[in-house]
């Protein structure tokens, strides 16, 4: 015989379908957020490590000024390595603005992945990347004008070394829009003026079991060839330190824990409020569970009893959420990615660690609360549960009250009385404010960030050189890299130093120590390394194996990256260069110097559009945040002050018979919990920007900057605002169920 | 005996009627004797036991749908599905009118006779006791006399 007790499932589900409709939604929401985007993380992130395997990526590149003799290339390839030429033709204005890399064939290394049409083919083809593509509305058959060449478009494709589009490894975001990369036949490519060329030569080790280290000083041993044959290295990168390349696959896996844990924390919060609501039921079947204690029900049988529906709804939501998250979700999700990062196509793969995390582990911290709860209360005697006298522990004398009015004595009487759902209620706010938060927040402090970089950096252009010449109007710096550790990851980071005049009239908001082994640092540098001034930072140049210890003066106002300041000869004295050193220019106006001597143009659009960037690639991703955490807050206010007026029923009933008014037992009841949730609210805004601030401090150990925590007072007005018109709406949910509360309720109870 | 005994002692031999029905809201009547049906190895058999208790016409009904009476029968016929041993009734009639209650009682000394069970009712009806084979009166928690009933009454005839 099957329990008959099983028959009130479907008769309970039935009678309080708003409740399980609203946690099922809940959780269905949260589990389509997880699984869909942990299903596409981890499947692109399995498409690019094939991929990248596949499509041999390069170890590393360096350009030099002049196409290399063929004497130096076989003294490189005795370093074991295979070396490809990688040229690419710069084209500028592009679509007025933008920088495309047309690059020459790709046969043996950093091979393009195809999308749609096919590799280019003869003089006028070109292949151009899929999200440039998209950026920029160009088509298969499309005619492009590059460098005053016209070619067809004959594909779309994404390369290896570009699956992020970083124009100079310095920049601290992506550039999508400003930037892009094409392919072309050697033919084709031989079109090219040489004055646009740069000669790029990426190098893949024949031993693919090197460690970082052995990388590192494999490419020290590289770049000591080329210098030791009087070569001009300009720009030598490792895959590792190369953002176009790197910068994925670290990011890649870092989203998916804070995403993990967002959905771990909602499923904590959803398994509270059935709980809540299950003690609520347990207290309103005090007499029935006594009755059957008494008949000989055991304790596990009632537990299982009770613990069988919220888990069954759990499971239901389990499942739907997992079937949409890996059907209809994978787009919008795919698209996070696929907006932002130039991937090789998807391919969706069925991920075992993944569907654990959205269906174990959600089930399991559901049936762990709940148990507890359950056994917890189920543990009282049978006589316990007769006298309805379910509280733990004894409470002797009611909890003694100030000589408040009534009215106010009677709303902490119920806030006493409902601590549970109250609490389960300030951390659903707590935590949908949150997201609310950072969806709303993150622009302005985008904004915000742009516009300190934009008002401190004081200069418009910055040349960087292939050889040093003379030119009018620009103030000569010399500029160089180095590494110190950063606290938070114990990695080093690179900073980048400025050897400036003493006398700058460019850097003119600090003064420039005359003193050796003296700098000022930048603000960023400042509060993202936590530096004060007069410490003393020990600086690394991983190239030449060299550490220098210097004293920080000053901190100046820059925020544009992680800045040294020092003057120009000392620089120079401690990287043991000429006196007179320098490589590049900062000016007000575009100098006049030939294109050939330039290795890198940047003006002040280009320090700002790469930090502009960032909301671009998190627009799809604010939008679904801010649509879930309204959800959220909805129906966590419903579910859990829908429970003080359930639990109250019979009283509110009374309160009717004595002639209370409608006005009057709002006041006494919904007033309490709009009191709560506004308390709530704002409570929890401090809390939510602490946070905030945290998170920021983990995004900035991501970047090669510092955001700095604003936040403008609209966002906490709009956030209060939305957490008030979201009660406001469900109150009168309530108002309505606490009219339809008959007076004969009162009056048909015999205990 | 510890908690787990106990439980097993009060599944197999005990059963319960309370003043108040504590019946199971939205179960049907058949279905609240049923959920003591499930925990005997060979309970009564309902349909009978819903006649005997004068309730079959009603057994698709919910609780909220019948009067104290007939929700106390129900209440009765769920402590006895099991067939158990001893049938413990806490004021058995505290919540129901003279005529009801009189039924009730009736009924109770029907089945004591049907299924020859020991009943220990508890009252403060002085009537009731009439209808017992065995008395003990208690006064604040100390038993003042203990007596047996050489001539029980019918139920039917009791008068308070």
């Amino acid at each position: 015989m099957r329990n008959p007790l099983n028959k009130r499932y479907l008769r309970e589900l039935k009678k309080n379908a708003g409740r399980y409709i609203c946690t099922f939604l809940l959780l269905v929401t949260t589990i389509i957020l997880g699984s869909g985007f942990l299903c596409v993380m981890e499947s692109a992130k399995y498409s690019l490590d094939e991929y990248l395997i596949e499509n041999k990526v390069e170890d590393g590149y360096f350009e030099a000024a002049f196409p290399l003799e063929d004497k130096i290339k076989s003294k490189l390839e005795e370093e074991d390595i295979v070396l490809c030429d990688n040229f690419y033709s710069t084209a500028e204005e592009f679509n007025g603005g933008t920088k495309v890399y047309i690059f020459n064939e790709r046969s043996e290394m950093n091979i393009p992945a195809l999308f749609e049409g096919s590799l280019p083919a003869g003089k006028n083809e070109i292949a151009v990347d899929r999200l440039f593509a998209e950026n920029h509305n160009i088509k298969v058959g499309d005619s492009l004008e590059l460098n005053k060449i016209k070619f067809t478009v004959s594909g779309t494709i994404s390369l290896p070394d570009y699956s992020s589009l970083f124009l100079s490894n310095q920049d601290l975001v992506m550039n999508t829009t400003g930037f892009g990369v094409c392919v072309v036949s050697n033919e084709g490519f031989a079109g090219f003026e040489e004055s646009t060329v740069t000669y790029r030569y990426s190098y893949c080790h024949n031993d693919r079991n090197l460690s970082d280290k052995e990388k590192v000083e494999a490419a020290n041993r590289i770049r000591k060839i080329l210098v030791g044959n009087g070569l001009n290295v300009q720009d030598f990168l490792i895959a590792k330190d190369n953002q176009s390349i790197s910068f994925l696959p670290n990011d890649m896996g870092k989203d998916g824990p804070i995403m993990e844990v967002l959905i771990y924390i909602l499923v904590v919060i959803i398994a509270f409020v059935f709980a809540v609501l299950s003690a609520h039921t347990i207290e309103e079947e005090a007499s029935i569970i006594s009755t059957l204690r008494s008949m000989g029900y055991k304790k596990a049988e009632l537990v299982l009893h009770y613990i069988a529906l919220p888990i069954i709804v759990t499971f239901l939501a389990l499942v739907a959420g997992n079937a949409l998250g890996y059907t209809v979700m994978i787009e919008p999700f795919k698209r996070i990615y696929y907006k932002s990062y130039c991937l090789p196509p998807l391919t969706v793969k069925f991920n075992q660690v993944a569907f654990i995390k959205t269906t174990i582990i959600p089930i399991v911290i559901m049936i762990v609360i709940n148990l507890l709860l359950l056994v917890n209360k189920m543990s009282l005697s049978p006589h316990r549960f007769l006298r309805k006298d379910l509280k733990k522990r004894k409470q002797k004398k009611a909890a003694k009250l100030p000589n408040f009015k009534f009215i106010n004595r009677f709303r902490i009487r119920v806030i006493l009385q409902n601590k549970g759902s109250y609490l389960v209620l300030f951390f659903g706010i707590f935590l949908s404010s949150f997201l609310l938060m950072f969806g709303i927040g993150l622009k302005p402090l985008m904004d915000y960030y742009v516009d300190t970089i934009d008002d401190t950096i004081p200069y418009e252009y910055q040349h960087i050189l292939k050889v040093p010449v003379e030119a009018k109007g620009g103030e000569k710096v010399l500029i160089y890299s180095l590494e110190t550790e950063y606290y938070l990851t114990k990695d080093n980071v690179k900073v980048t130093f400025y050897g400036v005049q003493e006398d700058s009239d460019i850097f003119n908001d600090f003064k420039i120590p005359r003193e050796e082994n003296h700098i000022v640092v930048s603000d960023s540098f400042a509060k993202k390394l936590k530096v004060n001034v007069g410490d003393e930072i020990i600086f690394e140049d991983t190239v030449y194996e060299k550490k220098y210890s210097l004293v920080v003066d000053e901190i100046c106002p820059y925020t544009n990256n992680l800045g040294v300041y020092m003057s120009i000869n000392n620089l120079c004295r401690l990287l043991e260069k000429d006196t007179g050193t320098f490589n590049s220019y900062v000016s007000q106006k575009k100098l006049d110097i030939d294109d050939a001597y330039i290795a890198k143009f940047m003006n002040r659009s280009d320090f700002l559009g790469a930090a502009k960037q960032v909301m671009i690639s998190f627009g799809n991703v604010i939008a679904i945040i801010n649509v879930f955490s309204v959800f959220a807050y909805l129906v966590l206010m419903y579910l859990l002050t829908k429970i003080v007026i359930d639990k109250n029923s019979l009283y509110i009933s009374f309160m009717k018979v004595f002639g209370y008014e409608k006005k009057e037992i709002r006041k006494l009841y919904l007033d309490t919990s709009a009191i709560v949730v506004l308390i709530s609210l704002l409570v929890c805004l401090p809390l939510e920007a602490n946070l905030f601030k945290m998170i920021l401090v983990y995004i900035s150990s991501l970047i090669e900057g510092y955001m700095d925590f604003y936040l403008p007072v609209s966002v906490y007005v709009k956030i209060v605002l939305v957490g008030v018109i979201a009660y406001f709406g469900i109150n009168a949910l309530h108002l309505g169920k606490v009219r339809r509360i008959p007076m004969n309720e009162a009056l048909k109870n015999r205990e | 005996m510890n908690e787990k005994e106990l439980t097993q002692y009060r599944r197999n031999h005990l059963g319960f009627v309370f003043q108040f029905y504590n019946l199971v809201p939205n179960l049907t009547l058949k279905e609240n004797i049923e959920v003591c049906a499930y925990l005997s190895k060979n309970p009564l058999e309902i349909d009978e036991l819903l006649k005997t208790l004068g309730l079959y016409e009603h057994k698709d009904k919910l609780p909220s749908q019948l009067s104290g009476g007939q929700q106390q029968r129900c209440a009765i016929g769920r402590a006895l599905v099991k067939n158990p041993s001893v049938l413990l009734c806490d004021e058995p009639t505290g919540a129901l009118d003279y005529q009801t209650s009189k039924e009730i009682l009736s009924l109770i000394e029907e089945i004591n006779k049907k299924y020859s069970n020991t009943i220990i009712i508890v009252t403060h009806n002085d009537a009731i006791k009439n209808i017992a084979n065995h008395v003990l009166r208690m006064r604040e928690g100390v038993i003042v006399s203990d007596y047996v009933n050489e001539n029980p009454i019918p139920a039917g005839l009791l008068e308070w």
